[in-house]
């Protein structure tokens, strides 16, 4: 209780200004949005640029932020968009997600295998994308996972089963043509 | 692959493209700092001092072109907006006596409508109106009364709210004007009533404007004793009169007589122009015209016209088919409503109810009632009738097959729809199943689109309206098949292929 209080107060002190209190909010999300960014784009550059655009609109829009709402879902909201946009306007990035990854060593399958994973992610929709991540690349609970993409629990476990059979799929189906 | 497995799976694959960064945090931050002044502090006084400090040609061309724009759009919003707030005459508000209801068997009273809304107008593929200023937004499903309140000022608290005034008219041009019409008692106490009263809308009934009232003398006695009759209930839609069951002529107390009052009709050629027919019982008809959206009404002068349907295609030339029980021609009028002429058709024909739709300024078609040898039985059959110069003269039209043609709708200059019945069908037989033709040329050539249709008529209550708001979106109103129930909407977005009944929820 004493820590959800805390919390509550920074979030206040931070919306009426304090850019102090801001940082001290952001900053342990940082390198978890940094991973959503990663685990979106598959390029570590792009997603650190996206995570600090992201940063700039959290800091202009935290008056958006609900009353009693956690920072984190927002915050990861904000920069599964950022990657959106990112992802739209950048083309380099795009010609980069639509080519095949070259395997360094066809021979070792745990590479093969990471490959496969990759290619699969690159091939769904961007929506299956963040909720596949979000959960097994962040190990967000289905709650969290909900309140990120801001659907029900039951809408964001209906999404992650059909996007979780979906990539399997996939990865099935890359392994029968090689 | 279990989910342990996935999980360990995308760690593996995702650290791949995410190397750790524990500068990241800082490097973050610190830029955001850098941000937040820079942008909201610096950036705009240096955007400032850079219009200052260009050369001072370059800073009055920037003006002079910024003041161009806005003079520019000025003068286009003045256009667009004042142009038009121009042309909109603004009346005063009218303010008419409080209107009382006769209440004796000799006036006409509240008419019963029907329970489920009765569309008349499809304006789009979603905006219906319905008798009664009833409106649906989705294609006929909900309906909501836009109808004023003071339209049924008078009503008895006792009767059911689908009632309509007497004398009750409406008619509907588009998304946005519409005008109810109705007849009222403002004192008389020598008729049922004394003045016709009409609402104008111009923004969908979202508000409704009382229009001058228009003194009319309806006969009667408003103040003679109820004696015991038997109603026999009729209400009129847009092919005819339909009434209840005919009682016998033994059956006692007797049917009571026709009530005084009187049936107006209504027809708009725009939001400004428009014509209005007022027949009390018993009397002749007189004619009026309107040229500010009515809001005032002129007497015009000449013969009374019938009591018939009629259209204007333009200020001056309007047409008139008969009434079901005379057997008049077509009748025109050039004057603007003074005097009508019979129409010579090529046919022994007559055209009840029926008007001419003109595809254009010079091509219409006409449906006529023509009699017919039908499998060795006299009868009757609608034929279809064509002009190609603004209906001086009219010429028989070939039809898919000389199957009975029940209905027609056009949508543009060249789109028609016909309704025929299949062919070999039998006047009196049961239950048709009909076939709908469609022409892309004006009715020279036709194409079947779809037979064994659920459109069409049925017994007892032979009511069947067609219309095509485009060449794919259309409607129907006929009577339920085959249960007679009235009113049955039904829709196509295909053209005609394939009709869906429409499940009306009454407001």
């Amino acid at each position: 209780m004493a820590s959800e209080s805390a919390s509550l107060a920074v979030i206040k002190a931070a919306k009426e200004g304090d850019d102090a209190a801001f940082e001290r909010l952001l900053e342990p999300l940082l390198n978890q949005a940094y991973r959503l960014a990663a685990g979106l784009l598959h390029d570590h550059q792009a997603a650190e640029d996206a995570v600090q655009d992201a940063a700039f609109k959290a800091w202009r829009k935290l008056g958006q932020l609900r009353e009693g709402s956690e920072m984190r879902p927002w915050f990861l909201a904000i920069v599964a968009n950022q990657c959106r946009s990112s992802l739209r306007s950048r083309w380099q990035t795009i010609a980069g997600l639509d080519q095949a990854e070259p395997v360094s060593d066809p021979e070792d399958e745990a590479v093969v295998a990471r490959v496969e994973l990759r290619q699969a992610l690159r091939a769904m929709n961007q929506d299956k994308r963040l909720v596949l991540v979000l959960h097994f690349y962040l190990d967000l609970p289905v709650d969290e996972i909900a309140a990120t993409i801001g659907i029900s629990p039951r809408g964001a476990e209906t999404r992650l089963l059909r996007a979780t059979n979906e990539l399997k799929r996939r990865m099935e189906a890359h392994r029968g043509r090689s | 692959m279990d989910e342990v497995s996935l999980r360990a799976a995308f760690h593996m694959a995702l650290d791949d493209v995410a190397p750790p960064k524990p500068w990241l945090a800082g490097s973050v931050l610190k830029e955001l700092h850098r941000r937040r002044t820079t942008k909201y502090d610096g950036t705009r006084r240096r955007s400032w001092l850079r219009f200052i400090e260009r050369p001072l040609t370059q800073r009055l061309i920037a003006v002079v072109l910024v003041l161009l724009i806005g003079v520019a759009a000025a003068g286009l919003w003045i256009f667009t907006y004042g142009h038009v707030h121009s042309t909109i005459p603004v009346h005063p508000p009218v303010h008419a006596p409080h209107a009382h209801l006769p209440s004796t068997f000799d006036c006409a009273g509240y008419q019963p409508a029907s329970a489920a809304p009765v569309p008349v107008k499809p304006v789009s593929t979603t905006a219906v109106w319905g008798t009664g200023a009833l409106l649906s937004s989705d294609g006929g499903v909900h309906w909501r009364d836009t109808s004023p309140s003071a339209l049924r000022q008078d009503e008895p608290t006792s009767l059911p709210r689908s009632q309509l005034p007497p004398g009750f008219a409406d008619f509907y041009l588009d998304a946005n004007h519409a005008w109810l019409a109705r007849g009222v008692n403002f004192g008389s106490n020598t008729s049922c009533y004394d003045h016709v009263v009409l609402y104008t809308t111009s923004n969908g009934g979202k508000t409704w404007d009382l229009a001058l009232p228009i003194a009319v003398n309806s006969g009667g006695d408003p103040f003679k004793s109820p004696a015991p009759c038997r109603q026999v209930i009729t209400f009129r839609h847009e092919i005819g009169t339909v009434s209840g069951p005919t009682p016998s002529p033994s059956a006692s107390p007797a049917p009571c007589p026709p009530k005084y009052g009187f049936t107006i009709r209504m027809s708009f050629l725009d939001g400004q122009h428009g014509w209005l027919i007022v027949h009390p019982l018993g009397a002749t008809t007189t004619m009026y015209a309107t040229v500010d959206g009515g809001y005032s009404w002129h007497l015009l002068a000449g013969d009374s016209p019938p009591d018939c349907p009629f259209i204007f295609t333009s200020t001056r030339t309007g047409w008139m088919g008969s009434d079901s029980s005379a057997s008049c021609d077509l009748m025109r009028t050039d004057d603007g409503g003074t005097t009508w002429t019979n129409q010579q058709l090529p046919c022994s024909c007559s055209v009840p109810y029926e008007l001419p739709a003109f595809l254009g300024q010079q091509r219409g078609v006409l449906r006529a009632l023509q009699d017919v040898l039908y499998g060795g039985t006299e009868t009757v059959s609608y034929v279809l009738l064509g002009t190609s110069d603004g209906g001086r003269s009219w010429q028989l039209l070939h039809t898919p097959s000389d199957a009975y043609l029940y209905a027609i709708d056009y949508a543009g200059a060249n789109d028609l729809w016909v309704v025929l019945a299949p062919p070999g069908w039998r006047r009196g037989a049961p239950g048709p199943t009909d076939w709908l033709y469609h022409s892309a040329d004006g009715g020279a050539s036709w194409k079947l689109v779809q037979r064994d249709t659920p459109i069409g008529y049925t017994s007892p209550i032979n009511a069947f309206s067609l219309w095509f708001v485009d060449s794919r979106n259309g409607f129907v109103v006929q009577a339920e098949q085959p249960t007679g129930n009235y009113p049955q909407l039904l829709v196509t977005h295909d053209g005609g292929h394939t009709w869906q009944v429409v499940h009306e929820q009454a407001p």
